[in-house]
Parts: structure tokens; C-alpha cells; sequence
């Protein structure tokens, strides 16, 4: 028995110490390197620019068509919500609402982040145009970032392993910021030697350069304008990119959906059948009623409900299936030329421009087809809006001369402007504007709140910033003003 | 058995040589400690005279002389001897003998250890106890049987998926799954998530309970050790049945049975529907706020005739059907075994036209090929079939239709057998459905929306046993696990899906998975007496494990024609083509290679130590080894302090076990991908962004480490046994897709970053009471004690789950408290709480302002912890009777704590339907409230839509909805009558018997909903909702048995 033992054991001993490394070797034999490639998606070395962009794009219209009219539009009294989370009517806003943090995410992870991605690739493959367009499409996101919470991280983007908790740069800085991308858009503009040029991947413009240019200079007006009560410089400024900015309709900026999938057709559309979450407040449709105004239509589809009294729906301009979104208009910049002339020249020398301003509105908003049921799946015909209502309407509403005080005259500018621009984020920038011109009104009188004694001025931070960036500084309230806004 | 022989052989040997002549008579009487013994073997040592005891205990030997020796033996007796001396009458009484029968039990990869030598925590649940649970789904049967593993079902839907957690869940965003291994194959036991909003079963439900032997449930990573990364979260080891050597066997088993819902909300009967009082005609509720029922009382005036409460649950809730049928033949030679078995089950459910079918057929064969080669083959083939609605918070969801809408409306159409008349649900000219509301009527619902699941599926494996020389045997085992699942999704052009998905005319989404796992085995094992008292052994085995999953999918809108879904009917006039495909590939792969090492002292002490090395296809390339080291031991102590077996305490044993193992990442996040942003591009360019999750080219697998401490009792000669098992786990390196920043440029990124500690009390009782010839007694209690706490996390809280649809009451992990407390982003502001404090502070008045309403407060991280979905204690007892042919057993089952978020109550309160608002019309001062100032509130309110409006349609106010899921329920009563011998000889069965089984028969809850027994998400790591869930259900079964 011993013996066997003292023969068995060494032997025993061998085969296993054999086994145990023919184990391991037969593991590292194996080789999973392959297994864990997707088969289904690419990598980003496959990715072009011509993909890339549109994808920007459709974020970009995205945030204009859903997020900013819920949000901003909201806030400032043209749409509502019905059902859902009525609190923020009320301005009962917190880190948690959904809408504000859909804002804040998509603006950064969506467009900055694709606009930011283009420009580095467009970078390494001297494709300027493509950086010019991309430039300019962040500038724009990241205005409505800052105008709209103040202080928001932008010098430390996209780079969660030497910055992962950004910190929040001044909204100071932040509009130096946005001034210089679409200087340097201007410039790479004007760069067209390149091969690679944008052509139906660029949804807004089919690579049109000098529309794009046009763009990026009543942009820079428009983020002048939001300076004047904190820069003395503002006026001219804004002046001065005028001049080289939108001409007529036929140069404006807008992102147009297709009538197609859920995913195709506009954000509005979506919410008019679908969701039915929010609708036009009906006190900005009695507002159009009482004026008469030939754009109510367009805007909204009025009807008398049973139980709750009238229901204003969203209108064929922004809910049809293939409806757009603007970016800027003419009328945006004509309304600037006659704020700046007001400012400069006094009410006789902006009547022009004031009723330019508002013709371009009419005619853009009124061109469009009108419906003759609600379901706004079907386009109709044209009904062309009379020369003569529009004559009588802008001569009504355009007569700013013939007004009593300047009160008098910026208050109806503004209000023709909130009205031009519905469900656009410039709606809020201009009635926190417009303290510097009717400081005893406090922004713009037709506007009154839902609740409490004062609109808000800005929104607070969202939890998914909170939760997870440890820069965010302690929230100071959504009555709190902004740097411009003092 | 040698004794015998030996005995026989000498006896013989000496009766040729031996023969004596002064003979005396001994008579006497021999017993145990209560009666009379009767077959007792009396035998005069050295001869081969001997008797039997009567069935008086008597016996009568004539011996030889007063020196002879009498020897009493009988089975299970010690034996005796006395000398005859002179005595003419004894009495004799034999002592039992306590045979430690030692039990075996199946841990890893099929191997049987007895449970002598197991240092850690390990519980059986045999054949008959997973029948008599009479549950559709394997999982569901193990439901309070087993300490520390909890099985939430969720819901009584034919086929319903199962979720269980063997000591709870630790893992944030991985599996926190045990491992299903049947035969030793760890098989799939995927599905059992709500994907596209409906619910498929998990796989486990493939298995027919008729054909499983036994489940040992290994809990905890060291009783995994051999299977790895895999199990980190515990292994359900399935061992089905095989053939039996002997005679041929056939079994046949067939029960019927009727399912009723047990348990449903409460409708207000007041109301009817409309807004503000005014009511709504049915033609123009075309919206969610138009279907409420804030209209005016029955009986008023202003209602249409014929508008008044229609108890439509009632006549929608229909008797539920199920039946199987099985049969198996086994035999074999000591050669050869064979197992052969059919079995076909089918059941409807409690809303109609949604069924379960599966059909399973199994071989399997053992063959002794040559001395030492045996072969074993099995396959195990199944189709399962069903048949389901859309569950949860979608319009063609029945429980939506019958409690979020209005009641004022006849669903039936005042037709007796609405089901099956169209009319009923449809108007004349079947362009749109009579509805009460925007949502779909349930009998259109359940006729048109059609969504269908077909799996066929084949287990199999072929194993070879080698036994190269006595000590040292071989394995050789492949194993496959292959399914193909076909599943098709409808809703018809009228149904209100449309409306909610923007107006299409129909949808049809078809899709067909192809998966493969196949899994191969190498073990060599030794085993090596050395010396008098160390037995060592030695096991070294490589694994490989692949799995590869393939699915495309084609989803069209707008069809041409009503009852005609295909991909060629699809209506292109006004709009394009809607159709778009998708499809996913995942494979994953693992190797393993682990060594196994025993030493045995003297029987009493076992020291087991394990590593193994293992190698995972989704963890990054240039780190993808890694190393977990188990060591377990287990001190018999009563036969170290020599007390086994004595008068009251019969054996003792301490168990202590560490292990470590991992958990592994989701396959494809260590790198970025891009994929197309909508399907079907846009305005003719190709869309192409970043996946929302940043990647992690260094991730890491998670460690689990566990510290396990067991205690076994054992007394009264075996009739009661205690186990305890304290458990500690802590989880680190947790892999999260955490939320981050969008500054980053993404939403969420895949990190690791977090701990988790896990720890516990097992406790199980098991006795028999009573114990007589006639009649038994048994009890058994498994009671457990488990809490997780969330140490610590990147960014302090994440997320768990799926929302199910709904956004609030989402589970979260936040540190410092429990795993997958439940959330809401507002709560009532309560004086004197401390703005810091996440909690709800129910014992601090609520604040109101000048109208009497409550103020809500938002949170300013986003949520407020309103609840904990983990009981705090859970525990089963069953009582057993056996009396001659009749068995009677029932199995309690309680569970303490465990908070529900009642969404379906709160959604319900906000549209008027739910009994809570029929107050509405009384102002009443809030309860527990004071003013800002802290003054009495003396302001009433009323609880009308404005009220609730206040508080969110989807319970953004969640605290109100919290409900706790204490119950007390009656699991299982079992009645069962086994035929005589008489009876079953006549028909030349070996056993007939007859059984009524009721399951779920008893329930006694605080929860005002269905069941609480429900998951919103199916098998998915959230807990505790209930959002228009559907209900849960009792059965009545009757099941005939009978063996030839």
C-alpha cells in the first residue's frame, strides 16, 4: 500500500501539474477580441461628414420645434399645458421637470456635442465649410443655453475624463464666446476651396453659403441686442451686422420636417395628435382675436369645448406633418432695424422699418396652407390673404408714429414682436429686454403671470447637472436675473 | 449484508462439525420502546436454529444448553444477545437503530456530494413539492419554499413571467439572475422583460415541471465557485428525471383546473363621465381628460337614459382554463437506462382569448458501454405558444380601458357573449368601436389586437463518464441550448393604439430570434484515501461557453385591410412606405479553467478550497482574465465531540465559507458606436449619432465577496432539524451606466463605480411532531431576513430599471439607503422638516396654503425617497398529514413590508374612477395638516379633479400612493388520496392517486389594488410598481395520477 503510494502520488502530482497548464494555456489560446466588435452599428472611423451634419441638423430642429416651445413658450404665455404636468403653468418649476431637463441635455449631448464633433472632423479634413455651418449651429445652442439659466459650462465641454465635473462659465463670457464662433463661421464661410461642400445633407440651406453667412450675421445682431442693457456698444454693433444680414423671406433660416414617421414629421405635429399634453393658451389666441389679426388662423385652431370653454389647438403653420421651425427670420431682423432706429432716431424714422417688420410676418406666416378640419393631415389650397386686410392690419397695428409716448411705441413694438415670433426663444430674451425701455412695466403688459406677482427670468438648473456635476453652483432661484438682465 | 453472509457461511460450516444434546425451551416476548415487535429474527448463535417473533412479539426456540447464546436482529434495530441461562421467558427489548441516512444533494456541474461535506448553504425542493405548486412556470413553483430566495410573479396572465432573486439583488444595471442549469448545461432564461410594452415569458417556463426530479438552489457565490462569473447571483440547478433500472415504469399524470382573479381595484359607482361636472358624450371623449369620470351624479338630469354604472370588470374577467397531460415510460437494465416522457399543457386566461400552450417531448438514455465508459445522451425538446394583450399605461390595454375610463357604458353592448359577437364592440358598418372612452373596448382589444410568442426549443447534451482506475475518473460533456422564437405584434386600424402613435392605420411588427448557446465540460477527478483519517481529492476542469443571438424584426404601419396583416397589405396612398426593419446580433463567449481541491478528516471535517480563472468576451480585450479564489469548511461537531445520535440531540454541524467571483459587463461597451437616429433616414440623408452611452475601453467585471456563516441542528433522533445561515456580501467595482452630465457630450456612461453590501438570515425549521404507524405529522418554516444597503456610487444615485412607462415611482440606488428605494421627483412640504431630508416624514403635518390645499415641493436633486419595495422579512410554513392513503398539506405564506407604489390608484384618483373620489363633493379639512405659520388648519377642500390635478397625472406626488405589500397568504392546499393496494392491483397500476390542489386560495393584505404580488416591469431589476398591472389569480385543480 505504501509503495503504491510513493509511486502514485509523484505521478499523480505530474499529471495534474500538466493538466492545470494545459487548462490555462487552452485559455489563453482563445482569442475574444472579435466577439466583442457590434456587428450591428459602425465605429467612428466609418463616419462621414455628409452623415454627420444632417444629424446635427435634425437634433438642432428638434430642440427648436419641441423643447424650446414647451419650455420657453410656456414660460412666456403661448402654449399651455392641459394635462400632464400642469404645476410648470404656474410656474411651479423644479430640478425634476422633465422639459427643462430635456432642454439642458439635448442642447448639450445632441447639438453641441454633434456641432462640437464636425467641427474637429471637418478640422482634419479641411472641410471649413462644414466647420462654418457646424459653428453656427452651436452658437445658437449654446445662446439658448445662456440666455436662458446665466452661468453654463462652456470652456470645459466633452471631455469627461480631463473635466468631469465642468465648471459653469459667466454668461459674460459665454456671449464673447458665441460672438467669435460666428465670427470664425463667417470666415471659414468664405473658405470654399475645399471639395468637401455641403449640398442636400445640409437640410436648411443645400450648402448655400451665402445665406449661411447672412444667418451668421443676424445672428450676431440678435446676440448684441440681448447686451444693451449692460454694454453701451450693443446699438452699433447690432447695426452693423444688420446690414449684412437677412434681405427678404426668401433668405430665412428654418428647419423643415417631412410628412412621415412619428420620427419624420414635426414635434408639434406629434403633440397636436398624439401626446395632447400641451396647446396655445387661449390668452394669446384672445390677444390675436381682439386685433384682428389675419395670423391667428395659421397659429391656432380654435374650438368651443364642451366642458372646458374654448380649446386652442396648435395651427397648420407649426403642426402640420411637414411644418418647419424658424431658426431667424426677416421679420426678426427688420423688427431689430426698427428697435435699434427707435433707440437711435425716435419713432418717426422707424415706422418704416416697424411696418416692414410686420409685413414680412404676414406674408410669411399667411402663405401657408390653411385647413378646413383639424386633422391637418391633408394640405388644401392657398387662400391668399387680401393685400388690402394685410394693408389694413399693418397700417393698424404699424402706426407707431402717430403714438403718444415712446412708452407707447416700444410697448407696441414688442407686442407686434412676441406675437411675430411665437414659439420662438427669443420671445423671452425680448420681455426681459424690454425693462430698459418701460422700466415701470416690467417687460411687456400684455403679459401678465398665471401666478404670483412676477414671471420668472430664469430657469434653475436641472437635476441630471446637479446630480452629476459637483461645478453646478447652489441655485439662486428662478426670480434671480441674469447678467444682461440687470 | 456481509454480516449476514458471514453469519450463514459459518453457521454452515460450523453445524458440519458441531452437535450438542441437552436442549432447553426459551420462550419470551420481544419489543422496542413502545410496542411489540413482530418478524424479529431469534437465532442460537453457532447453529442454524432459529425463529421469527409472532405478531405478538412471542417467540419459542428449543437451544441447547443454558450457555447458549440468542441472538435478536431486526431491521433497523440494533441487535442483541443474551445468554439462555435458565430463564424460560424473556423479555427482550431492541433499540432503534438511527441510521444517518446521508443525504445527497446535485451542486455544480451535476456533481452529487453529500451534504455532509458542504460548507455553505445549500436547499433541496424534490419532484412532488414542485408538482403539487400546480404552477405554469417553473420559477413560480419555488415560490416560499426556499429560504432566501423570493419570486416575485408578475401577474396571473397565462405564462406570465417570473422574477426571482436568490438573496436579493446587488448588482445596479447586470444581471442579477441566478443561473438555470438543467443536467449540468446552464441553459437561458432570458425574456420575462416588458420590451415594446409587452411581456414575454423567461425562458425557465420551457422547462415542464412534470419531467424535473429535483432543484437545489445553491445561494451565494460560494456555492457557485464552480460555475463562475455566470452564477454570481446563485444557481437553480435543474435535475430532470432519468430512467430507473428494473422494471418498466410508465406514469401518466392528467390535471384540470379553473383560474378566477383574485383580487382587483375598487371603481366609484357614483359618477359618470365627463369634466367639471358636465358630462360627455361618448362620440366626443377623443382624449385622455374627456374619458374621465369628473361628470355629473347618476341620476341627475342632465344624463342621457341609460347612463348609469356598469360593473364592466365583471363581465370583461372571465374563468380561466388550464389542463395537462403527461406521460413517461423508464426502465433498463444494469447496462442501460432509458427515460422517455410527452407531456402537452395549455391554459386560458382570466381575460379571454390569451392563452399558454407548451408541448414537451424528452429521451434521455445511460448506457454503461464498457467498464468503465458511460454514456449518457438527452434532449429535451419543447414548443411553447401564447397568446397576449399589451400591458400596463397603453389604450389597448383592458385594465386602462376598465378602470382608467369611465364606467357609464355597457361594454358589452348588452349582448350576452360580447366576445364572440362583433357587433357588440363594433358599429354597424365596423369602421370604429363602441367605447366609453378614448381607449379600447377590452372585448375589441382582445379580438383585434393580436400579440403571439412561438418558441421551439431543444436542451440537450451527451455526456461520457470515464473511470480511468479507481481513484481517478473523467468527464467528458457537450451540452446546447437552441431556441427559435417567432413573435408578431398587432393592433388594428381602429384601436386607439393609433391615436396614441399619432394615426396610423394599424401596425404589425414580426420579428424572429435565433439563439445558441452551446457549452462544453473537460473534468478530471481524484479522490485519495490517505492514511487511516484524511480522504483528499482533487477536481480539474476547463469550461467554454458560447452564445450567440440573432433577431431581425420588420415593423409596418397603415394597413390595407382589417383582418389581413402582412407586409405585402400595406396602404401607400397619402404617406410612404412605412415599413423599417431591425436587427441585432450579440454574441459572448466565456472560458474557464478551475481547480477543486477536498480534504476530509476522519468524516467530521471538510475543507474545500476552489479557484478558478476565467476569461470573458466583454470585458476588454487586454484584460480579460481573472482569478476567484472560494474556500469552504464544514465541522461536523457532534461526532468531533462524539454527542451524534444520543436521546434528544442528534447531530450538529457549523458550516463557514468566503468566495469571491464576478460579474460581467453587457457585450460591446468597451468602445463607441454609431448608429442610424431614425429608421428610414430623413428627408433622403443618412442619419448617423453617437450611442447615448459613452464606453469604457478599461471596464472591469464587478466583485461580489461573500462571508457566509451556517449552523445545522439536529434532534429527537432527526424529527426536528434548524438550519441558520448568516450571510454577508459585499459588491464593488458595480457596473453602471451611470447617469452623467450631458456636458460630457452623453447621457449616461458605463463606469464602475459603486458598493453595495448585501446581508442576511436564513432560517430553516423542519420536524415531524407526530409519527405513528398511521399517521405523520410534518412542519416545515423557512423564514429570511434580508437587507441591501447602497454603500456607495458614482454621482450618489443612479436609477434602476425600466419605468415600465411611467416616470415616477421609479427605483433608484442612493447611498446610505436600501437598494431600489422607490421615488418621486415632488412630495407634500411638511412643517418642520428640514429641507435636506430626503425622506416622508409621515409623522409631521402637512402644509397648507390659504385655500387648504397641500403646497408640493419640488426636489432639488430631482427625487424624494417615499418608499422601500424589500420586505423587510419573508417566510413560508407548511403543515403536512399523512394518514394511511390521505395526504392533506398547506403551505402559508407571510411576507412583512415591501412598499407598492399604487400608480393604478393615484392615475385613477386623478380621472375620477377610483372609489376614493366619490367624496368629492364634501369639503374636507386635509388630514394632518397645519398652516405655514404651524396654526390648526381649519380650511376645507375638496377632492375633485383640481385637487388631484395638482398632485400629477402619473402620481408625480407619489408618497400618496405608497401602500405597504405585507401579506398573509394561502399559497397552497394540497388533497391527496392514494388508492390502496387493493384497488390498484385490480387495475394493475403500482399507484393511483387523486388530488385537489387550490392555489392562491387565501389573501389577506392591507393593499387596496390587485395582487401585491406584481411587478409593472416583468423580470427586470425594478420593483414595487403597480401601473395597471394586470391581476393575479386563484386556482382550482384536480389531478389524477396513476404509475404501471
Amino acid at each position: 500500500m505504501l509503495r503504491f503510494n510513493r509511486q502514485i502520488i509523484p505521478f499523480m502530482k505530474n499529471i495534474f501539474q500538466i493538466l492545470f497548464i494545459f487548462c490555462v494555456i487552452s485559455i489563453s489560446s482563445c482569442d475574444f477580441t472579435k466577439t466583442n466588435i457590434d456587428p450591428n452599428n459602425i465605429t467612428e472611423d466609418k463616419l462621414l461628414l455628409n452623415q454627420r451634419l444632417p444629424t446635427l441638423e435634425y437634433f438642432f430642429g428638434n430642440v427648436l420645434a419641441s423643447d424650446i416651445p414647451k419650455t420657453v413658450g410656456n414660460t412666456m404665455g403661448q402654449t399651455i399645458y392641459i394635462q400632464g404636468n400642469t404645476g410648470l403653468n404656474t410656474y411651479l418649476y423644479g430640478p425634476a421637470d422633465p422639459s427643462k431637463i430635456s432642454l439642458w441635455g439635448s442642447s448639450y449631448s445632441r447639438v453641441l456635442f454633434t456641432a462640437d464633433q464636425i467641427i474637429k472632423d471637418a478640422d482634419s479634413k479641411n472641410a471649413p465649410l462644414y466647420k462654418g455651418i457646424s459653428k453656427i449651429i452651436y452658437a445658437v445652442g449654446l445662446a439658448n443655453l445662456a440666455s436662458i439659466w446665466g452661468d453654463v459650462p462652456y470652456k470645459q465641454l466633452f471631455n469627461i475624463g480631463d473635466f468631469p465635473d465642468p465648471v459653469f462659465d459667466s454668461q459674460e463670457s459665454v456671449y464673447d464666446g458665441i460672438q467669435k464662433l460666428l465670427n470664425d463661421a463667417i470666415i471659414d464661410l468664405t473658405n470654399t476651396t475645399s471639395a468637401l461642400k455641403p449640398t442636400a445633407d445640409d437640410f436648411i440651406f443645400n450648402g448655400d453659403v451665402a445665406k449661411w453667412t447672412k444667418t451668421a450675421y443676424a445672428l450676431k445682431a440678435r446676440y448684441h441686442l440681448h447686451t444693451i442693457r449692460v454694454r453701451q456698444t450693443s446699438y452699433d454693433l447690432a447695426e452693423a451686422a444688420l446690414a449684412n444680414a437677412l434681405q427678404s423671406n426668401a433668405d430665412n433660416c428654418v428647419f423643415k420636417f417631412v410628412a412621415g414617421n412619428p420620427s419624420q414629421t414635426h414635434p408639434l405635429y406629434n403633440e397636436r395628435v398624439g401626446t395632447q399634453n400641451t396647446q396655445v393658451d387661449t390668452k394669446f389666441t384672445d390677444l390675436l382675436n381682439a386685433k384682428n389679426d389675419p395670423r391667428l388662423p395659421f397659429y391656432s385652431t380654435v374650438r368651443s369645448s364642451l366642458t372646458t370653454g374654448k380649446r386652442a389647438l396648435y395651427g397648420p403653420l407649426y403642426s402640420s406633418k411637414d411644418s418647419y421651425m424658424p431658426v431667424i427670420t426677416y421679420e426678426e431682423c427688420m423688427f431689430m432695424k426698427a428697435e435699434i432706429t427707435m433707440a437711435k432716431s425716435g419713432k418717426a424714422a422707424a415706422e418704416s422699418d416697424f411696418k416692414t417688420a410686420i409685413k414680412a410676418s404676414l406674408e410669411r406666416v399667411c402663405s401657408e396652407k390653411k385647413w378646413t378640419s383639424d386633422s391637418g393631415t391633408t394640405a388644401l389650397s392657398i387662400i391668399p390673404i387680401t393685400s388690402s386686410i394685410l394693408g389694413t392690419f399693418i397700417n393698424s397695428q404699424g402706426n407707431i408714429d402717430s403714438l403718444a409716448t415712446d412708452a407707447d411705441v416700444w410697448k407696441r413694438i414688442f407686442e407686434q414682436k412676441y406675437i411675430a415670433m411665437f414659439l420662438q426663444a427669443e420671445t423671452w430674451n425680448d420681455y426681459r429686454r424690454t425693462k430698459k425701455y418701460i422700466p415701470e412695466a416690467d417687460g411687456l403688459p400684455i403679459l401678465t403671470p398665471r401666478a404670483g406677482n412676477a414671471l420668472p427670468r430664469r430657469y434653475n438648473y436641472p437635476s441630471n447637472e446637479i446630480n452629476y456635476n459637483k461645478s453646478t453652483p447652489a441655485d439662486k432661484g428662478i426670480f434671480a436675473t441674469v447678467w444682461w438682465d440687470n | 449484508m456481509v454480516l449476514t453472509i458471514t453469519r450463514i457461511v459459518s453457521t454452515l460450516f460450523l453445524c458440519l462439525t458441531f452437535y450438542s444434546n441437552a436442549q432447553i425451551l426459551i420462550k419470551g416476548v420481544v419489543s422496542d420502546s413502545k410496542e411489540a415487535l413482530a418478524g424479529v429474527t431469534v437465532i442460537e448463535t453457532g447453529t442454524t436454529n432459529g425463529t421469527v417473533t409472532d405478531i405478538d412479539g412471542k417467540f419459542s426456540l428449543t437451544v441447547k444448553d443454558t450457555n447458549s447464546v440468542l441472538s435478536f436482529s431486526y431491521m433497523g434495530y440494533k441487535a442483541k444477545t443474551v445468554v439462555a441461562k435458565t430463564n424460560a421467558n424473556f423479555t427482550i427489548v431492541l433499540e432503534e437503530e438511527i441510521k444517518q441516512i446521508e443525504e445527497v444533494i446535485v451542486t455544480a456541474i451535476a456533481i452529487k456530494k453529500e451534504k455532509r461535506e458542504l460548507g455553505f448553504a445549500v436547499q433541496e425542493v424534490k419532484s412532488q413539492e414542485i408538482l403539487d405548486a400546480k404552477e405554469t412556470n417553473l420559477v413560480n413553483a419555488l415560490n416560499s419554499k426556499v429560504a432566501g430566495v423570493q419570486v416575485v410573479s408578475s401577474s396571473g396572465s397565462p405564462g406570465a413571467a417570473a422574477r426571482i432573486r436568490l438573496r436579493g439583488s446587488t448588482s445596479i444595471t447586470q444581471n442579477n439572475d441566478p443561473l438555470f442549469v438543467v443536467d449540468g448545461i446552464p441553459i437561458d432564461n432570458s425574456g420575462g422583460v416588458r420590451t415594446r410594452d409587452i411581456e414575454s415569458s423567461n425562458r425557465a417556463i420551457d422547462i415542464n415541471p412534470d419531467d424535473v426530479a429535483s432543484m437545489t438552489i445553491l445561494k451565494g457565490p460560494a456555492a457557485t465557485a464552480l460555475y463562475g462569473i455566470r452564477a454570481a447571483n446563485g444557481a437553480v440547478i435543474i435535475t430532470t428525471k432519468s430512467g430507473q433500472s428494473g422494471k418498466t415504469t410508465v406514469s401518466f399524470s392528467s390535471s384540470v383546473g379553473i383560474d378566477q382573479v383574485n383580487k382587483l381595484p375598487q371603481l366609484q359607482t357614483k359618477y359618470a363621465g365627463g369634466q367639471n361636472g358636465v358630462f360627455i358624450p361618448f362620440e366626443s371623449r377623443t382624449g385622455k381628460p374627456a374619458s374621465a369620470a369628473w361628470g355629473p351624479a347618476y341620476g341627475d338630469p342632465s344624463l342621457p337614459t341609460g347612463v348609469q354604472f356598469y360593473d364592466n370588470p365583471s363581465a370583461f374577467f372571465t374563468t380561466g382554463f388550464q389542463r395537462n397531460n403527461h406521460i413517461s415510460v423508464s426502465g433498463g437494465s444494469e447496462k442501460s437506462t432509458s427515460y422517455f416522457s410527452i407531456g402537452n399543457f395549455r391554459q386560458t386566461g382570466v381575460v379571454p382569448n390569451q392563452d399558454f400552450e407548451r408541448t414537451s417531448l424528452k429521451l434521455t438514455n445511460a448506457t454503461q458501454v464498457a467498464k468503465f465508459l458511460k454514456i449518457t445522451g438527452s434532449i429535451n425538446y419543447n414548443l411553447s405558444t401564447a397568446t397576449r394583450l399589451r400591458k400596463g399605461g397603453n389604450w389597448s390595454a383592458p385594465m386602462i380601458s376598465l378602470y382608467r375610463g369611465a364606467s357609464d357604458f355597457d361594454i358589452t353592448g348588452g349582448y350576452k357573449d360580447p366576445l364572440d359577437t362583433p357587433d357588440a364592440y363594433l358599429t354597424a358598418d365596423g369602421l370604429k368601436q363602441k367605447t366609453a372612452s378614448v381607449y379600447d373596448n377590452p372585448f375589441f382589444s382582445v379580438n383585434k389586437n393580436k400579440n403571439t410568442e412561438a418558441i421551439n426549443r431543444i436542451i440537450g447534451f451527451v455526456q461520457a463518464d470515464l473511470t480511468l482506475t479507481p481513484w481517478l475518473t473523467g468527464m467528458a460533456r457537450i451540452g446546447a441550448d437552441v431556441f427559435n422564437q417567432v413573435i408578431t405584434e398587432n393592433y388594428d386600424k381602429r384601436s386607439a393604439e393609433n391615436h396614441a402613435q399619432q394615426s396610423f392605420k394599424g401596425s404589425y411588427y414580426e420579428s424572429q430570434q435565433f439563439k445558441q448557446d452551446f457549452n462544453s465540460d473537460l473534468m478530471l477527478n481524484a479522490q485519495h484515501k490517505v492514511g487511516k483519517d484524511f480522504e483528499v481529492g482533487l477536481r480539474l476542469g476547463q469550461n467554454f461557453w458560447t452564445s450567440k443571438s440573432t433577431r431581425i424584426g420588420v415593423q409596418g404601419y397603415n394597413y390595407l385591410f382589417d383582418n389581413f396583416y402582412d407586409f405585402n397589405a400595406l396602404d401607400v396612398s397619402g404617406s410612404p412606405l412605412q415599413l423599417s426593419p431591425t436587427s441585432r446580433n450579440i454574441q459572448r463567449a466565456l472560458m474557464a479553467a478551475y481547480a477543486d481541491a477536498k480534504v476530509s478528516y476522519k468524516n467530521y471535517l471538510f475543507v474545500n478550497f476552489t479557484t478558478r480563472m476565467e476569461k470573458a468576451s466583454t470585458l476588454p480585450a487586454n484584460k480579460n482574465t481573472y482569478l476567484y479564489p472560494t474556500i469552504n469548511v464544514a465541522l461536523v461537531f457532534s461526532d468531533l465531540l462524539g454527542i451524534t445520535n444520543k436521546k434528544w440531540f442528534s447531530y450538529g454541524k457549523i458550516r463557514a465559507a468566503w468566495a469571491q467571483v464576478g460579474n460581467l459587463p453587457n457585450p460591446y461597451l468597451t468602445t463607441n458606436y454609431y448608429s442610424p437616429v431614425i429608421s428610414g433616414g430623413f428627408n433622403g440623408q443618412n442619419l448617423y449619432a453617437i450611442s447615448g452611452d459613452l464606453g469604457n475601453a478599461n471596464i472591469k467585471p464587478e466583485v461580489s465577496t461573500t462571508q457566509e456563516l451556517g449552523l445545522e441542528l439536529k434532534f429527537f433522533k432527526n424529527r426536528l432539524g434548524f438550519d441558520a445561515t448568516y450571510y454577508n456580501t459585499l459588491n464593488t467595482n458595480q457596473i453602471i451606466a451611470a447617469d452623467v452630465s450631458p456636458t460630457s457630450g452623453f447621457g449616461s456612461a458605463w463606469l464602475n463605480g459603486g458598493k453595495i453590501r448585501n446581508t442576511g438570515l436564513e432560517i430553516v425549521l423542519n420536524g415531524t411532531p407526530i409519527k405513528t404507524t398511521n399517521f405523520s405529522w410534518d412542519a416545515s418554516v423557512n423564514f429570511t431576513s434580508q437587507r441591501t444597503i447602497v454603500e456607495d456610487l458614482v454621482g450618489d444615485f443612479q436609477y434602476i430599471g425600466g419605468g415600465a412607462g411611467f416616470n415616477n415611482g421609479s427605483n433608484a440606488a442612493f447611498v446610505g439607503y436600501q437598494y431600489g428605494v422607490l421615488t418621486s421627483p415632488q412630495r407634500f412640504k411638511r412643517y418642520g422638516q428640514d429641507p435636506n431630508d430626503l425622506t416622508i416624514r409621515k409623522d409631521l403635518p402637512i402644509e397648507v396654503d390659504s385655500s387648504g390645499n397641500p403646497i408640493i415641493q419640488s426636489a432639488p436633486k430631482g427625487f424624494y425617497i417615499i418608499g422601500n419595495p424589500n420586505p423587510k422579512w419573508f417566510a413560508g410554513l407548511r403543515n403536512s398529514f399523512t394518514y394511511k392513503g390521505l395526504y392533506f398539506s398547506f403551505l402559508w405564506d407571510f411576507r412583512s413590508g415591501g412598499d407598492l407604489i399604487n400608480l393604478t390608484r393615484g392615475s385613477m384618483n386623478y380621472f375620477g374612477t377610483h372609489k376614493d373620489t366619490e367624496n368629492r363633493e364634501q369639503a374636507t379639512v386635509l388630514e394632518n395638516s397645519v398652516k405655514s405659520d404651524g396654526s390648526a388648519n381649519t380650511t376645507p377642500v375638496l377632492k375633485n379633479a383640481a385637487f388631484y390635478n395638482r398632485l400629477g397625472e402619473n402620481a408625480t406626488v407619489g408618497e400618496l400612493w405608497i401602500e405597504s405589500g405585507s401579506w398573509v397568504r394561502l399559497r397552497e392546499v394540497t388533497l391527496r388520496y392514494s388508492f390502496g393496494e387493493n384497488t390498484t392491483k385490480k387495475m394493475f397500476m403500482k399507484n393511483l392517486s387523486l388530488a385537489l390542489t387550490m392555489r392562491n386560495l387565501f389573501l389577506l393584505t392591507s393593499y387596496s389594488g390587485i395582487d401585491p404580488e406584481t411587478n409593472a416591469a416583468g423580470n427586470d431589476p425594478s420593483l414595487g410598481k403597480d401601473a395597471y398591472n394586470m391581476p393575479n389569480t386563484r386556482s382550482f385543480l384536480l389531478t389524477l395520477n396513476a404509475t404501471f
